[in-house]
């Protein structure tokens, strides 16, 4: 098994890696880089646990193939916050309740990113569908959806203060 | 961890057949369902081929006529395509029930086609809409219609050294109707039960349809259309008895099986259900 050498973004920094080529993302997010909030559940799609986001857009990385993301970015939930501050997802989540074991949470967190990242007042059908990947097997979503719900209205508040 | 193997990623189609030519190679398009095959070892790759490099399959192409959507395509590409929710709204209906937004975001069109899964959401869709597959190879580029494509669950008319580049679709027309439904064990996530592609050409004034395709999905080995109930949609009026009739029928051209998600003689029942509620929508 020959290695392969793989540039791409991650977490906004331009990043090389050279790996044995039937590792997934997930395992490189995870061994590679010890960035170990993206968690791994199923392994097979199921879960959503372990979802990143790919270009823009939400995708299980344990159905990646690190060779797959070439030239592409990548962030993970470690590049949400900003100089030591958290996004607003994750300090609504906070505020909402909506985290007990927090297993689920990083992969949760990134799928209502992507939504956030299209769609800035989306609602609660939208999030709903936005989630629909991604199981929690403790907090039965409600706090979950309130806690999106929040952050897209702090960030729309955020914007319209022009602080943000 | 997956089992050892290698992989290239080639640059350009023309590198992609050169790397496939001598048939020894797995190709990897999404992965969505090749890295579940490989990780359940239900598959042993010596050497993969990632085409995610091949831009040039990535497109969703008007062309006249037709509408050419690249093999790299994604179920989420095809959702939110203006150009598919214009002319083919029924394969954007099925691409939105596809697993879930992370699934649709990687698994694309191509391999949804190339797994050829009597379950497969794009297939009944692409069925009445006769899609064509495009494919290419070394030796040249060849045509085949999605009928004659998938010839038995999993197997297709795929030739060592081949690879799908893309599907070609006519336009629909603006006196065209369609739907497509599935029935899961939930929302998301579900891989389906039974699920109905109808397409039809009814002019509401008369209550009456001229043209028309019907296809099931997960009921049946091979998804075709079915010419027997298509033929008693044209057959007059579509009130609500024509429909009753008509759907009650439906379970005569299925072929389900039993398995952990259904009975077949639940899934029979179900087609039933699919096509009155289908038809009924898309005639009131
Ligand atoms: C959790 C989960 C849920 C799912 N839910 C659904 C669902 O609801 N409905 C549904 O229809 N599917 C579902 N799928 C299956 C899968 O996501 C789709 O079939 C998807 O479209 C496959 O595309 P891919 O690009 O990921 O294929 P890949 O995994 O890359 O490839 C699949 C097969 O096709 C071959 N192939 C791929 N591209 C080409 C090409 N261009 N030319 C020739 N051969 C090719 C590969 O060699 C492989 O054998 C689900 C999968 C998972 C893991
Ligand atoms: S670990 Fe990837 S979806 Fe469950
Ligand atoms: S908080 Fe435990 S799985 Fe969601």
């Amino acid at each position: 098994m020959n290695s392969v050498m793989v540039d791409f973004t991650l977490n906004g920094e331009p990043r090389t890696v050279t790996v044995k080529p039937n590792m997934t993302l997930l395992e490189v997010i995870r061994d590679e880089f010890a960035l170990t909030g993206t968690k791994e559940g199923c392994g097979q799609g199921e879960c959503g646990a372990c979802t990143v986001i790919l270009d823009g857009k939400a995708v299980d990385s344990c159905l990646i193939l690190i060779s797959q993301v070439q030239g592409r970015t990548v962030t993970t939930i470690e590049g949400l916050g900003k100089d030591g501050s958290l996004d607003l997802l994750q300090s609504s989540f906070i505020e909402a309740g909506a985290v007990q074991c927090g297993y689920c949470t990083p992969g949760m967190i990134m799928s209502a990113k992507s939504l956030l990242l299209k769609n800035s007042n989306p609602s609660v059908d939208e999030i709903k569908r936005a989630i629909s990947g991604n199981l929690c097997r403790c907090t039965g979503y409600t706090k979950i959806i309130k806690a999106v719900q929040l952050a897209a209205m702090n960030a729309r508040d955020g914007s319209a203060g022009g602080e943000k | 961890m997956l089992q050892a193997f290698d992989v290239i990623r080639p640059r350009s189609l023309a590198d992609a057949l050169d790397a496939i030519a001598d048939g020894n190679a797995t190709l990897l398009a999404g992965g969505t369902d090749l890295l579940v095959r490989i990780k359940k070892r239900l598959l042993k790759p010596q050497l993969v081929v990632d085409l995610s490099a091949l831009s040039e399959l990535t497109e969703i192409e008007d062309e006249r006529e037709q509408i050419v959507i690249g093999s790299l395509v994604t179920h989420g590409q095809i959702v939110e395509s203006t150009l598919a929710n214009r002319y083919l709204p029924v394969l954007v209906q099925g691409c939105a029930t596809v697993g879930s937004p992370q699934i649709r975001n990687t698994g694309t069109l191509g391999g949804n086609i190339a797994n050829a899964s009597p379950a497969a959401d794009s297939l009944p869709p692409l069925t009445v809409l006769d899609a064509r597959v495009i494919i290419q190879s070394l030796a040249g580029k060849r045509e085949l219609s999605l009928d004659a494509f998938i010839t038995s669950p999993g197997k297709t008319q795929l030739r060592s050294g081949e690879l799908i580049t893309g599907i070609a679709v006519q336009k629909m027309q603006d006196n065209e109707r369609c739907l497509y439904r599935k029935l899961g064990q939930r929302k998301a996530l579900a891989i389906s039960v039974a699920s109905v592609a109808v397409r039809m050409a009814f002019d509401p004034a008369i209550r009456t349809s001229s043209a028309s395709g019907i296809a099931f999905g997960a009921v049946v080995p091979v998804i075709r259309r079915v010419p027997e109930l298509e033929r008693m949609l044209s057959q007059g009026p579509l009130d609500l008895q024509a429909i009753k009739e008509i759907s009650e029928r439906a379970g005569e051209f299925c072929a389900p099986i039993s398995d952990l998600r259904a009975s077949a003689e639940y899934r029979r029942n179900m087609c039933s259900s699919l096509l009155y509620e289908v038809l009924y929508d898309l005639t009131s």
